[in-house]
């Protein structure tokens, strides 16, 4: 799952967006979004990105600039070249060293977030 | 009157017509936007947009792409479906499978055979036209030649 490259949507590093984003397949942004992302697979944050929203996916990786809050259903991965404001909420949740976070951390489904929950960490 | 010729700066060397497709970034069909979106490099939207675009490069709203908002950019390809005006300082291509219902707005604009469009076209368009138009001459009030003749008429 992880691992699925194939169809990932690049929102590329120009690329400017405010309002509400909606989507059902991977996506890596490398630009800038102002509003919320709701979103039904994996959302990566490359290192390029820069995102102000409130961000609701099943996975979401950090590789870049965070200021809201995010909820996953699987799993939020903060990576090293991070720099990430707001809570997180996920069933699963990493920090790697190095990485610049200031927010509170909730290690739980996220019943808060999208519907169709999975029931997991039950 | 020599100098509204030399205001001419160079003009900018002619676009590469076929901008380097490897950078293009395509945003996929599952994608919902609502909201503005802004960009600098090529895109290829295959996703949904309510809202508007405003791009400074070539922009292609893919065969499963649709837009309801206006759309601003250098060149616009449009083979899904835009509801709203499409504005481009070089050209508009409605290809074959595109629905288009809005005014267009560009110097150059083709519209293939079979393509669903309903609206206007404008090609004189100033805000369109403006940044690329070759050497239109303008004479301005200030000008020091236009000035003598006008003084000259009123003494």
């Amino acid at each position: 799952m992880s691992t699925s490259n194939e169809r990932m949507s690049v929102f590329g590093p120009t690329l400017r967006f405010k309002g509400e984003l909606k989507a059902q397949e991977d996506i890596k942004i490398e630009g800038r979004i102002e509003g919320s992302i709701h979103h039904q697979q994996k959302v990566v944050v490359g290192q390029k990105g820069e995102v102000v929203a409130t961000v609701n996916a099943a996975q979401i990786d950090v590789d870049g600039r965070v200021q809201g809050d995010m909820s996953a259903k699987k799993s939020i991965k903060v990576s090293q070249s991070a720099v990430v404001r707001g809570n997180l909420r996920a069933p699963s949740v990493s920090i790697t060293e190095g990485a610049n976070f200031n927010g509170g951390v909730t290690m739980e489904s996220n019943a808060g977030s999208q519907g169709s929950s999975t029931g997991a960490g039950r | 009157m020599s100098k509204n010729f030399t205001e001419n700066k160079a003009a900018p060397p002619p676009a590469p017509a076929k901008e380097v497709a490897s950078g293009t970034c395509v945003l996929g069909p599952t994608l919902h936007f609502k909201g503005e979106l802004y960009g600098e490099e090529d895109l290829e939207f295959q996703g949904q947009l309510e809202g508007s675009i405003e791009h400074t490069r070539s922009l292609s709203i893919g065969k499963e792409g649709g837009v309801t908002g206006n759309i601003k950019a250098k060149f616009v390809i449009v083979e899904g479906r835009v509801d709203g005006d499409i504005y481009a300082s070089e050209s508009v291509q409605i290809r074959q499978s595109a629905k288009v219902k809005g005014n267009i707005f560009a110097p150059r604009v083709g519209i293939a055979d079979g393509a669903n469009f309903s609206g206007s076209i404008d090609m004189n368009h100033k805000g369109a036209a403006a940044t690329t138009r070759p050497a239109t001459v303008q004479v301005t009030l200030s000008d020091p030649a236009a000035e003598r003749l006008l003084t000259k008429a009123a003494g």
